[in-house]
């Protein structure tokens, strides 16, 4: 067993620096934030003892606004997103109509265009719908470009339920929209719960949408805004840090409250097929 | 295997059926298919978002080919990125595989989580931590390399330097959805074929590469393609770490077309040219991918 100790200390030792090159901008951001403009350059790698607090509450008088900016999108971008899957999960997997496979085919077709690309021409859209510079600006278009993989997950997990379920409603004289209400929602919770947490994530954290949608300061999201605190508040890096924590620290608690439901689901599309 | 309803039942099961799928091609015809229809015909027409908008058939698309430094300085760039993302690849591969093969499952998940948790902190977050690792003078690299007694370039300033310090803020990061896909496909090799490699007295290194390596090979294909599809639309780093400078020197072609349609005199038809000509490029390697998938199936 000898003969491994060498090679093993050499793999420690590079996951160990992997993992501080990870772990270093968050350990930064954290102390950065705990300390004055002296601070910063007196002590530039610790904490500051006792923390400036005066950082913490100067940035969640900015930064609150934008919180609430972004939760109220996030919460109707998942609502949107899920009430659309679901439905369209249910049908696409428990139900016949015609043309089923040819609109399942258009669907898997809508998730290769590249978002990204056409974001311009989004914008001219929006713009035309009246919807620029508002919240439904970013809403819809997020749901619109957000279902197509909750739709897929949702048909997969139906698709494993058995169909006698359904089947033996549907003869009990039970209409689509009760089988909905009392067998759909009560089972689905766990694809309901992979849905909501990447909506969220995805919703959350996108900048390039709400950038070039919102143009009014009050109704900008976290994103947004911290992108804009660099431009006005320059080198005061102890604020600026303080308002990176404040909107970071929350999403890593629940990152690491969900981490099963969120690694399991972000491994089923490559893995499983 | 399945049933068919039939009759009443059936007529109205469909009528469900249509009402239930209806929301989400709603959505997607409007806020997808339409904007993509809009790309396209706006690519014909000389358009600013406002009032000029006259239609100059193919004058775009010769000016993006024939008329434009900065497009063929954004195509060079996207092979450097290329060339970054193999390197990143071969990082995380290398990770991958030495925290799947962590004994203990505690330390194991322990590990896991340290390099997947970074991932939900909001991008611009991470990002506006690099521009300041990266800031000249005071930043965190100009520190170290200044109490050595040497100076610093200006990483994010310098024409040299400024491409390479983009590619390393995307390591090990953001990758942290590769980092998963390839550590479960670590997870997923037969350990019988492994063990009888071990007593046939392979050395580690050689089973990683020989016996290892060949059997994730379409997990790492997948990545690779997804990459290079996510460098055709990646510009919201360039954008936010240098704006393409200095000197259009990191400038990409996403950023390009994001650029054409903001500055002072905006060219929206001209940036829709750009955005149908890597919406084109994409779709190939999207169809690749898919074909590769299949394989993979099979």
């Amino acid at each position: 067993m000898h003969k491994f100790t060498v090679s093993k200390l050499v793999i420690w030792i590079i996951l160990v620096l992997t993992m501080l090159f990870t772990i270093f901008p968050l350990y930064l951001m954290v102390v950065t934030s705990t300390k004055d403009q002296v601070g910063f350059i007196t002590n530039f790698w610790g904490i500051q003892l006792p923390v400036c607090w005066d950082n913490y509450i100067q940035a969640w008088d900015i930064v609150k606004v934008y919180a609430f900016n972004s939760i109220k999108i996030t919460f109707f971008t998942v609502i949107g997103v899920l009430f659309v899957s679901v439905f369209a999960g249910y049908a696409f997997a428990k139900m016949q109509f015609m043309f089923k496979e040819f609109l399942y085919y258009l669907l898997l077709m809508f998730q290769m265009i590249p978002v990204s690309l056409i974001l311009i021409s989004m914008l001219i859209n929006v713009n035309a719908l009246g919807l620029n510079d508002t919240h439904s600006g970013v809403i819809l278009p997020q749901v619109a470009t957000g279902c197509i993989m909750p739709i897929m997950l949702s048909r997969s997990f139906f698709g494993a339920i058995p169909d006698s379920i359904f089947e033996s409603a549907r003869l009990d004289g039970a209409g689509e929209l009760g089988i909905i209400r009392h067998i759909v929602l009560p089972i689905s919770k766990p694809v309901i719960g992979t849905i909501c947490l990447f909506t969220f994530f995805s919703s959350f954290n996108n900048f390039m949408w709400p950038y070039i949608v919102l143009s009014s300061d009050n109704l900008r999201t976290i994103p947004v805004g911290l992108n804009r605190l660099v431009g006005q508040y320059g080198t005061n890096f102890g604020f600026q840090m303080a308002s990176y924590t404040i909107v970071s620290v929350p999403l890593m608690i629940l990152i690491s409250c969900t981490m099963r439901i969120y690694v399991s689901g972000m491994t089923l599309g490559s893995t499983k097929g | 295997m399945k049933k068919k309803p039939q009759g009443k039942l059936a007529k109205r099961q469909s009528i469900y059926a249509y009402m239930f799928i209806l929301p989400a091609f709603v959505f997607l015809f409007v806020f997808l298919f339409m904007p993509m229809a809009t790309a396209v015909i706006k690519s014909f027409y000389r358009y600013d978002g406002m009032k000029l908008n006259t239609f100059i058939g193919l004058d775009n698309y010769k000016d993006l080919f024939f008329n434009d430094p900065v497009f063929w300085k954004s195509m060079q760039n996207l092979l450097v990125y290329f060339i970054g993302l193999f390197v990143c690849l071969f990082c995380q591969i290398v990770v991958a595989r030495f925290v799947e093969g962590i004994k203990r499952q505690k330390l194991q998940n322990l590990v896991r989580s340290v390099f997947v948790i970074p991932v939900v902190v909001p991008g611009i977050v991470i990002l506006l931590m690099w521009k300041f690792i990266y800031y000249p003078e005071i930043g965190v690299i100009s520190r170290i390399v200044s109490s050595w007694g040497m100076q610093s370039p200006n990483f994010l300033g310098n024409p040299t330097w400024v491409n390479i310090a983009i590619i390393f803020v995307g390591f090990p990061w953001i990758a942290g959805t590769n980092f998963l896909i390839l550590y479960s496909a670590f997870q997923g090799v037969d350990r019988s074929i492994i063990e009888s490699a071990e007593v046939s007295g392979a050395s580690a290194v050689r089973i990683f590469f020989s016996i290892e390596l060949p059997l994730i090979l379409p997990q790492i294909k997948v990545l690779l393609i997804f990459g290079i599809i996510g460098l055709m639309q990646q510009y919201e780093k360039n954008l936010i770490l240098t704006n393409g400078g200095p000197n259009n020197a990191s400038v990409l072609p996403g950023l390009h077309m994001y650029q054409s349609a903001f500055k002072a005199s905006p060219e929206m038809g001209y940036a829709c040219a750009i955005s149908v000509v890597l919406f084109i490029i994409t779709m190939i390697l999207s169809v690749i991918t898919s074909k590769l998938k299949e394989d993979k199936d099979a």
